[in-house]
């Protein structure tokens, strides 16, 4: 999955091993051309063709009546209908609002845990962690979600354990599901592995030694802390919390199961112009407004990516 | 003074672990909660569970979608496996060991399928193959599938290449042995771990697909996570508990094989 700011970096900061002198440079021009090619095929051919085209249809002419239902066109109504509409801006509030809950959420937790693990000496409670948040990261979607649904429903076990333990009678069961807890809670399980595995991609290569030199110049745990680890982490909270945030956006499955009709987030109104609606090029317009969020997330990524490269001398490794 | 300090440290000390123990509790408890309610014997909900008993497992064969369901996941997830182990191989040895104009873009831009929303992958490719003629349910979950897995497999090969010597190669070249053989004895065997990483994500992310699938998915290639999705909406019984407890059980027998071969840390790359 996991670590993709990792990736982002080890791609960055590598050179190419340059190419070894030979007689049949040419050939060797193509031959990254030619290793590239079944990837090029699935992701350039396949995935940005269907792209530029969904990209073309959202300019096109809703035509409910018509037999293509689109007609072509450029006009920009789409557009400008998402983003002037209070309905469809307030679909976008929500989405944002509950990513940014839950990236608060995940932060917290996911920094925590990460920072532990990372800096633990033993051996075993690191594994420990680590098998911990990865079996639960590969544990299938719908498999927690299903679990969230038995925890937090009606007759459910958390309902269940209130009553029995007095706190709520038996007729004032709270509504979870169907609720924005539903939603807070299933998608903060999801999406706090990625949390820490991203940011202790990032912390591992906070050197422990200028922590040790605070305290020995007297600082105690809090001010090494506050002054020394938290700003040196701050290029893995951005990382984390951005990943976390760009994936929150597009949550689909857990606003479907775990959330009531107001908690739906933008994916899930895409989903329904497509199956439900038939408004392609409507649909087309708001998966590209959700698609440019994104890109524009995850250029933010990169800048602080390469941030954290320039002002990494205290890096270890 | 001195040991009211120490006091806040201790404070400081055990509200971590205590927000480290609630996490890792957060995260493992949904997973207890399903094995626990699979073992119930009755078909409501009980927890802790009066009697214990298999038959929802029993019931799982008497489900045929269910089975259908693996079987359709098995092969695409299988076919999947190949092609993007495959291309993503050749491809982070194209990025890794050649310098050409624009590799820093296409480096981003092939990562993206897996950072770029789910949905809009899934609508794109559903608009896409319909104005194609391409109605094969089966072909496009499997093409779908690779296109977001493919960049699993680049980066945990990259992230290998990038680290192993390369005059072992030069050596094997300068002895003779052809590129295709110098690739098949000396590089493969050395980036291993980094294909193995790879293919696992990619099957898992394929096995597990939803949002993707939900768009390509046709009345006769209903892939499992489809299939719980419909029968978590209208007839949530145990037996999807069983069907659930069945994948937990097969995801962390997986974890426990990988770790034979590398340790986690480099699985999810964090070493």
């Amino acid at each position: 999955m996991i670590c993709l700011s990792g990736f982002l970096m080890d791609l960055q900061e590598s050179k190419a091993v340059p190419i070894q002198r030979s007689l049949r440079r040419r050939l060797k021009k193509l031959t990254p051309l030619g290793l590239l090619g079944p990837t090029f095929f699935f992701i350039i051919l396949i995935y940005t063709g269907a792209l530029i085209s969904l990209f073309v249809f959202s300019f096109y002419r809703y035509m409910p009546s018509g037999e293509t239902i689109m007609e072509r066109a450029f006009i920009l109504d789409h557009y400008i209908r998402f983003l002037s509409d209070p309905y469809y801006l307030n679909i976008l509030w929500t989405t944002t609002k509950f990513s940014l809950i839950i990236t608060g959420i995940t932060l917290l937790m996911g920094y925590t845990i990460s920072y532990t693990m990372v800096r633990s000496e033993s051996r075993s409670f690191k594994r420990l962690i680590l098998m911990v948040v990865l079996i639960s990261s590969l544990v299938a979607v719908l498999a927690r979600i299903y679990s969230w649904m038995i925890i937090l429903g009606e007759e459910g076990l958390l309902n269940n354990s209130l009553v029995l333990l007095g706190i709520i009678s038996n007729a004032r069961r709270i509504q979870f599901l169907g609720k924005s807890y539903g939603v807070v809670i299933g998608l903060s399980h999801i999406l706090l592995p990625f949390m820490i595995f991203t940011m202790a991609g990032v912390l591992r290569r906070i050197d422990r030694s200028v922590e040790e030199a605070a305290q020995s110049l007297g600082a105690n745990k809090v001010q090494t802390f506050l002054k020394v680890t938290l700003p040196l982490s701050m290029p893995a909270i951005a990382s984390g919390c951005l990943l976390v945030y760009t994936l929150g956006i597009s949550a689909f499955a857990v606003p479907l199961l775990l959330g009531g009709p107001s908690d739906r987030m933008i994916s899930n109104y895409i989903y329904d112009e497509f199956l439900y609606v038939g408004n392609f090029p409507f649909g087309s317009a708001m998966a590209f407004i959700l698609l440019f969020i994104s890109l524009f997330i995850i250029l933010g990524q990169f800048k602080v990516l390469q941030s954290k490269k320039l002002g990494g001398k205290l890096d270890a490794s | 003074m001195p040991h009211r300090k120490r006091y806040a440290h201790e404070w400081n000390g055990m509200i971590i672990k205590l927000i480290v123990v609630l996490g890792l509790m957060f995260l493992v408890f949904p997973i207890i909660v399903v094995i626990v309610t699979s073992l119930n014997k009755t078909a409501y909900i009980q927890f802790p569970p009066e009697s214990l008993s298999l038959k929802w497992f029993l019931n799982i064969l008497q489900k045929q979608k269910f089975i259908n369901g693996f079987k359709i996941s098995l092969l695409v997830a299988s076919i999947v496996t190949v092609f993007s182990t495959t291309s993503g191989i050749l491809g982070a040895l194209a990025l890794v060991r050649y310098n050409f104009k624009g590799k820093g873009f296409l480096n981003s831009y092939l990562l993206s399928p897996i950072i770029l929303p789910e949905v809009v992958t899934g609508v794109c490719l559903l608009t896409f193959f319909s104005s194609l003629g391409m109605f094969n349910n089966i072909l496009n979950l499997i093409i779908g599938h690779t296109i977001i897995t493919i960049p699993y497999v680049i980066r945990t090969v990259a992230a290998v290449l990038y680290r192993f010597n390369r005059s072992l190669e030069e050596a094997a070249m300068n002895l003779g042995a052809n590129p295709l053989r110098t690739f098949f004895k000396i590089t493969l065997p050395l980036i291993k771990t980094g294909v193995i990483a790879g293919a696992l994500f990619a099957f898992i992310m394929s096995f597990d697909n939803f949002a993707v699938s939900i768009f390509l998915t046709g009345p006769r290639a209903e892939t499992l996570p489809i299939i719980i999705f419909m029968h978590l909406r209208y007839e949530a019984d145990p037996t999807l508990a069983a069907v659930c407890t069945l994948l937990i059980i097969g995801i962390t027998a997986l974890v426990l094989l990988l770790e034979r071969f590398m340790s986690l840390e480099q699985f999810v790359g964090i070493d």
